[in-house]
């Protein structure tokens, strides 16, 4: 049963319109790679975290980003090797073992290792090491700092106790940037 | 009075051009309206609705070294848009995105296949008083895509045909006839069975569709043996039933590459008011596109389409008359390979629009012949995504 073609141009053109007119477009934009976005984030970190100097073996002028378990990053987080914060030079690392895992100042822990975070996170604790995650419930865990996602856009959330619990300063900047922060 | 362009008005490039024009208008309004508020400029910032705002780096990465953002501040990093339209499309939305597209695509078929074996009009006419030396379909069609959720996309598709068939009788006269207007309307859902968009994982969708037959199925146009004659089954406009568009679509995407397959069937409901029923439809497709650019991405397609015979008939069409008239020559399987260009706006006063070039050709056809095989066919699309 056909309809007028009349009737359907205005059905099209009204809706069409309408949409346009009653729903203020904002333009979706370029995505980029949310890894490439989260590697540039842990390179920001650093400028924003105090480490205690037995974190540093003697005479160190490197700073090691680990990465436990499978490693999401791709090559992204390779773009961060050599570059030079606050007078040490980053070093990316694949670390295989949390004992390995120690001798970082950055530990990126993958969700892979989600089932053994508790032990992780247990082992480190003595350690000066910034804990960052990708996983809900980290920072409740006891994890320092996790990404999450808030809208299309990347947010992150910080358990200050915990940081402060291996020594760590957190700047009341990065504070200020977090979604959510875990004082106690 | 306003009108469509009729039949003789339509052939002239200019008035191609005009429609052409008026939907990248349509486009170059909505970007130029877009730029002007306040939501896109990046200061009306607030914690419970961040802005998506593009931010480009202070200096711009070279090509190929755009995954290094650290010379971005962390406050900058955090307005970037992690998961968004890009050149690489997607088949689904994220939440309160909104979309409007229309596509133009021309087919030409000619040359008549019994299986995949060719046949010479010769052969034809033994068996046929008539046969068509040529068919051109062309077809406009407006989409609007609207998610009300990240894993339901929901699409409304009204398409526009205009057809032309080139006889040619045992007598050797040749003549045309022409149909045009409305086909059926689509609605579709897509459904997210498994993978979470935002996380850029694969995901399977399930789609789930319906066509209304709001096409003619009653087009006629005069031929010498009759004055305002029904005209064959593939020139019809609808297939005047109610039709479910069930399929499972797969896709997957890393940071330069999006792939993905897709099953999709057209299962018409019924008879129509003529007495017959269009066949089932099967289609079968893998494509795998990469991003060359933030702006360009080459695409590669291949679609696996087969289409059963028609069940009953139109009484006022005689299946002797011609092979397009008979409901048991219109079965077959084709696989396509369509090669495209997708041009992707990420920032300027288009940001956000998106135009697709395709050309395909058939690389196999077996048809239930003697049957008008395809040639080629060619497509161009614009969509505008924006958030609502």
């Amino acid at each position: 049963m056909p309809c007028s073609r009349r009737a359907l141009i205005l059905m099209w053109a009204t809706g069409l319109l309408g949409l346009l007119l009653a729903c203020p477009p904002r333009p979706a934009t370029a995505q980029y790679n949310p890894y490439a976005v989260k590697a540039a984030c842990l390179y920001n970190f650093i400028k924003f975290v105090e480490w205690p100097e037995r974190a540093f073996p003697e005479g160190s002028t490197s700073l090691i980003i680990g990465v436990l378990g499978e490693n999401p990053f791709g090559t992204t987080l390779n773009a961060l090797n050599g570059k030079v914060v606050k007078g040490k030079s980053l070093i990316v690392r694949q670390v295989a073992t949390v004992r390995e895992a120690q001798n970082c100042q950055m530990l990126f822990i993958s969700s892979s290792e989600r089932a053994r975070l508790p032990q992780i996170l247990d082992a480190l604790q003595s350690a000066s090491v910034l804990t960052v995650g990708e996983m809900g419930g980290f920072t409740k865990s006891g994890g320092m700092i996790n990404f999450t996602e808030q809208g299309n856009n990347l947010a992150f959330e910080i358990n200050q106790g915990a940081a402060l619990r291996a020594r760590l300063t957190i700047s009341s900047q990065l504070l200020k940037l977090a979604k959510s922060v875990i004082r106690s | 009075m306003w009108r469509l362009p009729n039949r003789r008005d339509r052939r002239e490039p200019s008035v191609r051009l005009v429609w052409l024009a008026t939907f990248a208008g349509l486009g170059l309004i909505s970007s130029a309206r877009a730029d002007t508020l306040p939501g896109s400029a990046g200061t009306a910032v607030t914690a419970a609705q961040p802005a998506s705002v593009s931010v480009q780096p202070a200096a711009s990465p070279k090509d190929g070294d755009t995954e290094d953002l650290t010379q971005l501040s962390l406050e900058q990093l955090l307005q970037l848009d992690i998961v968004g339209i890009n050149v690489l499309g997607s088949h689904t939305h994220l939440e309160r995105e909104l979309m409007v597209g229309y596509r133009y695509m021309n087919s030409d078929l000619s040359g008549y296949l019994d299986g995949d074996h060719r046949l010479s009009n010769r052969q034809v006419l033994r068996r046929f008083p008539t046969l068509h030396t040529s068919m051109s379909m062309e077809m406009h069609m407006l989409e609007l895509m609207y998610a009300p959720s990240d894993t339901l996309t929901v699409m409304g598709m009204l398409p526009y045909h205009q057809m032309s068939m080139q006889h040619l009788r045992r007598t050797g006269d040749h003549f045309p006839t022409e149909s045009e207007g409305f086909g059926d309307v689509t609605f579709m859902a897509t459904q997210t069975l498994l993978g979470n968009a935002r996380k850029g994982e694969s995901r399977l969708l399930f789609n789930g569709g319906i066509s209304f037959p709001t096409g003619s199925i009653t087009q006629r146009d005069d031929t010498p043996s009759a004055r305002r004659a029904i005209l064959e089954y593939p020139m019809q406009l609808g297939s005047g039933t109610v039709n479910l568009l069930p399929g499972l679509t797969w896709v997957g995407q890393s940071s330069h590459w999006a792939w993905g397959g897709q099953a999709l069937a057209n299962v018409p409901l019924g008879r129509n008011s003529r007495g017959y029923r269009f066949g089932n439809q099967y289609h079968l497709g893998a494509w795998a596109s990469y991003k060359v650019k933030d702006w360009l991405s080459p695409s590669v397609r291949l679609d696996l389409r087969r289409r059963e015979n028609i069940e009953g008939r139109d009484p006022e069409l005689d299946p002797r008359a011609n092979p397009e008239s008979d409901p048991k020559l219109q079965a077959g399987t084709k696989l396509y390979l369509v090669l495209g260009l997708n041009f992707f706006a990420p920032k300027g006063t288009f940001k956000g629009q998106r135009l697709t070039l395709e050309g395909g050709i058939p690389l196999y056809q077996s048809l239930s012949g003697p049957q008008l095989s395809d040639n080629w066919q060619v497509s161009l699309g614009w969509t505008y995504t924006f958030k609502r």
